[in-house]
């Protein structure tokens, strides 16, 4: 019986191609075992290969750690899996893609046209672009892995197509996932080469042309070799599910109802980052709790697994990458005046520096003006201080919301060192401004109509 | 052969767990970041100690594992 998954899976010409190399990664290797599969290609033991590749690693620096993860990414272990196009299939190895992503990315990070060899995006002439020259280049792998495994498929679905055996050596199904009862079969049946590779990839055992004798299934043959003529009915491979629908939908409402509270959040200005950041990092928690889950009953990752792999890495660039793309949240101050909502004062440019009012940029130093400064520590359930004098040390804890108040023009200044942000207010009676975190709201009354404020978190 | 006709077999307690870790240690890296977006900030060094100090003991726990599935 010819059915559709008893049939080995095609793969691209790409992959084929890298596995006729005859590199096969070790299964001693500290790292995915690519120098020891090299060094047994050239006919070098694992110590020398690994002395050797230690010194390439301190002469070419990250170049060699890039090598490196694309080596370990696109060559077959001994069991003939390659790690990117389990990725691209749904099946990924999520701690080797992880590791091969961090060496990809501090391989990259250390070129000399990337930004991080230079200190600063400003001093390029197009900073930015060149900044984005690593993402680029990893989105484009990815993309052409998908590409290629997205043809590959649709070509082993097209009607009619030849049932191209593969070629010896070639990656059909990788040999643990076979039938148990199949690989005996096959490799009880040496003398019929054809007849196995058919047997243990599952194809069609009537479209075989057998030789004269070997076909013949009577009983009364004296030679008649009834495992090959009329091999046993296959042993149906066992399945381990994926996570299943009920999961999967699980999982979505719970990104759905994430999306719902931080849009509240942010409508009530209670949300100290961008929505659509603090949703993604919510989604990576409810990834992981959905992995939890799916380990606790017994299934595959499947896709959640692809899905978490795409979000952490994601997250890893931008944490380490580009991680002035989400400075805003760790510093600077995020404000509402007259019900307009700013982010000013981290000094990156990214975002306004300055406001009604408020002009803003890098922390510096009051200094001497904090000389006498009187000091206000906000106690826990505070709802309100008065700063009386005209210099004045307030310290607020880290999740705390402020209500700046004044009763008439105010001018003067803000430094808060924890935020990288000074600033220079003027600004008339009423709400100076209002910076908000998680913490309850605490209004801050300003008296003096000149004033130089320092803002500490504990 | 409809996949839905094949014996379907669940992992067994040792995946369950490597599989429950792995969302564990998911939903740290998750909490981490929305931890940083608050504004707290981490001392990676420590951090570094920690996760590896973490691995080892998965892996000792794996190979004592190995040893008692050995007997």
């Amino acid at each position: 019986m010819t059915t559709k998954d008893e049939s080995p899976r095609r793969e691209a010409a790409f992959f084929t191609s890298i596995r006729s190399w005859g590199i096969a990664r070790g299964e001693h290797g500290v790292f995915g075992g690519v120098i020891e599969g090299v060094g047994d290609r050239i006919g070098l033991d694992r110590v020398p290969a690994r002395i050797i590749a230690v010194v390439l690693l301190f002469l070419t620096g990250g170049f060699f750690l890039t090598v490196y993860a694309t080596a370990w990414a696109l060559f077959p272990d001994r069991s003939g899996r390659i790690i990117i196009q389990d990725f691209g299939r749904g099946t990924p190895n999520v701690g080797a893609l992880i590791v091969i992503a961090i060496f990809a990315m501090i391989g990259m990070g250390s070129f000399p046209w990337t930004w991080a060899g230079k200190g600063d995006w400003g001093s390029f002439p197009f900073g930015f672009l060149m900044a984005l020259i690593p993402l680029v280049f990893l989105a484009g792998v990815i993309a052409l892995v998908v590409i290629i495994i997205s043809r590959s498929n649709g070509k082993s679905g097209t009607p009619g197509a030849p049932a191209v055996p593969p070629a010896p050596g070639a990656y059909a199904v990788p040999p643990q996932r076979n039938a148990p009862a199949a690989t005996p079969a096959a490799s009880a049946s040496t003398a019929k080469p054809a007849k196995a590779v058919k047997d243990e990839n599952g194809a069609s055992v009537a479209g075989t042309a057998p030789s004269a004798g070997e076909g013949d299934d009577s009983p009364s043959g004296p030679h008649a070799a009834p495992p090959s003529a009329n091999p046993p009915p296959m042993t149906p491979r066992p399945r381990t599910p994926g996570p299943g629908s009920a999961i999967y939908l699980l999982t979505l409402s719970m990104a759905v109802f994430a999306a719902a509270a931080i849009w509240w959040l942010e409508r009530e200005n209670r949300l100290s980052a961008s929505p659509i950041v603090a949703w993604l990092a919510v989604a990576v928690v409810i990834i992981g709790g959905a992995i939890i889950l799916v380990g606790a009953v017994g299934r595959r990752i499947g896709f959640l697994g692809f899905l978490a792999t795409t979000f952490i890495i994601g997250w890893v660039i931008g944490l380490t990458v580009v991680p002035r793309a989400l400075d805003f949240a760790a510093e600077g101050v995020i404000i509402t005046i007259d019900g307009t909502r700013h982010t000013i004062g981290n000094g990156h440019g990214w975002f306004d520096e300055s406001a009604d009012g408020i002009v803003c940029g890098p922390y510096s130093d009051p200094g001497s003006e904090l000389s006498d400064a009187a000091r206000y520590v906000l106690e826990p359930g505070q709802t309100s201080v008065t700063l009386s004098s005209d210099a004045a040390i307030l310290v607020v804890p880290e999740d705390a919301s402020l209500v700046f108040r004044s009763d008439g023009l105010t001018t003067g200044s803000l430094s808060w060192g924890s935020r990288n942000t000074s600033c220079q207010l003027t600004r008339a009676e009423g709400t100076l401004f209002s910076s908000y975190r998680t913490g309850d709201a605490v209004t801050v009354t300003v008296t003096d109509p000149r004033v130089t404020i320092a803002i500490e978190e504990n | 052969m409809n996949p839905n006709t094949r014996p379907v077999v669940y992992r067994p307690l040792a995946q369950r767990i490597t599989t429950m870790l792995w969302g564990v240690a998911i939903v740290g890296f998750g909490v981490g970041v929305i931890a940083h977006l608050q504004g707290y900030s981490f001392d990676v060094e420590l951090l570094g100690i920690v996760v590896l100090a973490v691995l080892g003991t998965w892996i000792l726990a794996s190979a004592v594992a190995a040893i008692i599935r050995g007997r």
